[in-house]
């Protein structure tokens, strides 16, 4: 598969090209990847001498995890004694995490084993399975007659996967099972380490750098062209700075994705990862771009909201204040983004002059994003330092509710084709709100829009209602049913606690509308530990 | 002589029935016509503790709903009255009401009953007016409107429909088993309009239904089976007649058409003098957790 690259430019972006089949560049720090001139970075060629084992899960046949994999043979924590002499059939498997083409296996002995060399393994036999089932191992090597403490199909001339011409070939396996098949009498056994070797493409691989610019940026759309085979995966993120940049807790992005990180911003870091599952398949990237704008929406920003403390689930009325810091070189604000809060707004101000709803602003909240979207009219756009207030009702039901405010400009918009939203991500304008108390009912406040209505006037049925008490995301359902039972319509919504709005059209799943009379409604909350429900009536009459 | 006297006599009673006929006629259509879109005209407590297979069951006033001949072979006047809860696991239950007489007036039983079902803003009601006749010892006939309306406030709709229905005394199949067929079709044809701003829905579809009824040693077996256009439904009932007036009873509704409903029904009556007293209870078993339906009844013979 080839992800699409947008070759469209537009006038005030500049952006930062990066053409991996040209060559490395001297400022990107890459690992387990490798350049292939006029193609791009791929995950590197996996060395002969490296041990793919090391690290890797192994288990015995208990199920109970042996220290076989941690590169270390010493004494006690680090090998596997038997302790007894009847080891017959005992086997250890080794999980390599992908299927890897397996060439070579090596066992060490333990520390006891070197000391004692009676300790060794008589007969043993080695098996890979893509799976780890019964039924699906297939025999590396097998011998009944070793007699050397360290057993390795390199040397020992056991390999039994050989192709026509009696050359070794791999095996392609994400398990390794070392099983003991035999034993002389009375000698225990003590083994230290099960060492794998493999040809193909290393399992990860990842390239980070950073852009610079000279002066403070509003960073757009990141893209980049990757071929990405079946059986291998590519990951990028991005993040304002360029040190300690916590990689693990920055969302993967999608390919032309706008920059969500802190801006304006001089430093731009980024980090691409390829995976690959198959031995011998890795992705290919070829190129990688980010788009920036020095002509930046406004200077500054600077977010705060009142109160600071709502009661959980209960209406309040809020007030957010962001002052912008805008100069004659900046584009202005016209458009204003609350993400973390769906407000239902009353009223806003600028500079302390109220403004007419519906003629000096529009606004609109989405409820599953959980944001507030204030769009000005042409007369009543930033260009200057000001002051903006949204006043509103929210209901808020995690603990802590962080506000990102994002602004735009609807010139820049028109410019360069897409809005590319300023945030303002920085710790010291994040603004937030802590809900306190004791959660709610899982589904409460439910509120009907109406009780009777008809879908022949275009007319619906909107349920209102709060979900609390939900840690993780899980399916919210609406389900419909008449008098005898039969469900006429499904919907479902995938979210966390929050509030909720579903609505019935009064049609039936094959979109005809359904008959006069009343309607059971079922809401249910399904997973995430906890199940809901709330049931009630409806009506439909036309 | 007595030949002719006996011929005459039919030919009065025949023509009473016409002349009823012609009256319900020129009433509903003085009346206006009315329909409910969405009916759960289901009968009383009795008839849904016997899963509401009852087209070939004679001993109640409550078979007016489903066979308008069945009251034919009643031999005494009877009326029944009954009050449910739909869904009760709901924090509005809807409610029913239902009553139902019939009467028996030298060779023809008059029928009459009434049905609502009502949740703000939703109000349904049905009215019916039916005769029967035994044209037979084995055969008897009925006919019945059913009158329908319901309205929600903005919008209202009314309609009137009729039924037709045959009953046929097999007789003893074995030295202990006693049985009973039926034949009814219903919807005929009717009349509709709509209420004020409201759209006239349609006709509901003309349905046929065949049912069977086996007594035997205090026990009894009904079965109905109903279809039309869109939909099969197959109801069945099993009755006790324990000592005491205690009877008991259970039942079982399957509804197919785009999807298969089921319900299940129980319940019992307790017959004292004149008087009997029914509860039925009905769940869904596709929706159970929406609540059991309660059904309280009480009828009289007279």
């Amino acid at each position: 598969m080839v992800v699409a690259f947008s070759d469209v430019a537009f006038a005030e972006m500049e952006r930062e090209v990066w053409e991996w089949a040209e060559g490395p560049k001297l400022d990107i720090i890459q690992t387990s990847v490798e350049w292939v001139a006029g193609e791009g970075v791929m995950l590197a060629n996996l060395s002969t001498q490296k041990n793919i084992a090391a690290g890797m899960v192994a288990k015995d046949d208990l199920g109970l995890r042996v220290p076989l994999t941690d590169g270390d043979v010493s004494l006690g924590v680090s090998e596997w004694v038997s302790n007894t002499p009847n080891v017959f059939g005992r086997n250890f498997i080794v999980d390599l995490g992908v299927n890897r083409a397996i060439t070579r296996v090596r066992v060490l002995p333990g520390q006891t084993a070197i000391n004692q060399p009676e300790y060794f393994v008589r007969g043993y036999r080695l098996e890979a399975a893509r799976a780890n089932d019964s039924d699906l191992w297939r025999i590396l090597a097998e011998a009944q007659t070793n007699i050397s403490l360290t057993i390795d199909t390199l040397t020992d001339s056991t390999w039994s996967v050989r192709d026509l011409d009696q050359n070794d070939v791999s095996r392609q396996g994400r398990f390794v099972r070392f099983t003991i098949t035999r034993q002389d009498r009375s000698n225990w056994v003590a083994l230290g380490e099960i060492e794998v070797f493999a040809v193909g493409y290393e399992m990860e691989g990842l390239l980070t750098g950073q852009l610079s610019t000279s002066g403070p940026v509003n960073v757009g759309r990141v893209q980049w062209k990757v071929s990405v085979p079946g059986g291998t995966a590519f990951r990028l993120a991005s993040a304002s700075g360029g040190d300690e940049i916590p990689w693990q807790a920055i969302r993967t992005m999608e390919n032309g994705e706008l920059f969500a990180g802190q801006e304006p911003v001089k430093v731009v870091a980024w980090r691409g990862q390829m995976f690959t599952s198959e031995p011998f398949a890795t992705p290919t990237w070829q190129r990688f771009e980010i788009e920036y704008d020095r002509r930046l929406v406004a200077s500054s920003m600077a977010g705060s909201v009142l109160p600071v403390t709502v009661n959980r689930g209960e209406e309040t009325q809020v007030t957010y204040r962001l002052e912008l810091g805008v100069s004659t070189d900046d584009y202005g604000v016209d458009l204003l983004r609350l993400n973390g809060l769906a407000m239902s707004v009353q009223g806003v101000s600028i500079n302390g002059r109220t403004l007419n709803a519906g003629q000096d602003y529009t606004t609109s909240q989405d409820i599953v994003a959980q944001e507030t979207r204030l769009v000005l009219d042409a007369n009543n756009r930033v260009e200057d330092d000001a002051v903006i207030e949204v006043f509103g009702n929210v209901r808020l039901l995690a603990d802590v509710n962080v506000i990102r405010p994002m602004v735009g400009d609807t010139g820049q918009s028109v410019v360069d084709g897409y809005t590319n939203w300023q945030n303002g991500h920085d710790p010291l304008f994040i603004s937030q709100i802590s809900a306190q108390g004791e959660p709610g009912d899982l589904i409460g406040q439910l509120q009907l829009s109406q009780r009777a209505f008809s879908p022949y006037s275009d007319e619906q049925i909107s349920f209102d209602f709060v979900v609390s008490r939900l840690s993780n995301a899980t399916d919210v359902l609406l389900s419909v049913y008449n008098l005898n039972g039969s469900r006429v319509r499904r919907y479902v919504q995938y979210g966390a606690a929050r509030a909720y709005r579903m609505a019935w059209d009064g049609r039936d799943e094959d979109t005809h509308i359904v008959e006069p009379g009343i309607y059971l409604f079922e809401i249910e909350v399904r997973g995430g530990g906890v199940e809901g429900t709330r049931r009630g009536t409806c009506v439909v009459a036309y | 002589m007595v030949a002719v006297l006996k011929g005459r006599a039919e030919e009065h009673v025949l023509s009473r029935i016409k002349q009823l006929l012609c009256a319900v006629w020129i009433t509903f259509a003085i009346t206006g016509p009315v329909r409910a879109a969405f009916e759960i005209v289901d009968g009383g407590a009795y008839a849904m503790s016997m899963g509401g297979a009852l087209s070939a069951e004679i001993g109640s006033a409550e078979t007016i709903w489903f066979n308008p001949a069945a009251s034919a072979k009643l031999n005494v006047p009877h009326a029944t009255s009954t009050y449910g809860t739909l869904y009760s696991g709901l924090e509005d239950s809807p409610v029913v009401h239902t009553g139902a007489i019939a009467w028996p007036v030298k060779s023809v039983t008059l029928q009459a009953g009434y049905h609502t079902l009502r949740l703000d803003p939703w109000s349904e009601m049905s009215g019916l007016v039916g005769v029967a006749v035994v044209l037979h010892p084995r055969v008897s006939f009925g006919g019945a409107v059913r009158v329908n309306a319901w309205n929600s406030g903005r919008y209202g709709n009314q309609s009137w429909l009729g039924s037709l229905g045959l009953l046929y005394e097999v007789g003893w199949i074995a030295p202990s088993t006693y049985m009973r067929l039926s034949l009814v079709s219903a919807n005929l044809t009717g009349w509709y309009s709509a209420g004020g701003t409201g759209r006239a829905t349609g006709q509901p579809g003309r349905s046929y239904t065949a049912g069977a009824q086996l007594i035997g040693r205090g026990k009894k077996v009904s079965l109905d089976v109903e279809h039309d256009m869109d939909l099969w439904d197959l109801r069945a009932g099993y009755e006790l007649d324990a000592r005491w007036g205690l009877h008991f009873r259970t039942g079982v509704g399957i509804h197919v058409d785009d999807t298969v409903d089921r319900t299940w029904h129980v319940g019992m009556g307790y017959e004292w003098t004149d008087y009997h007293f029914d509860y039925a209870f009905t769940r869904s078993a596709d929706i159970a957790s929406f609540g059991a339906t309660h059904r309280l009844g009480i009828g009289r013979f007279f």
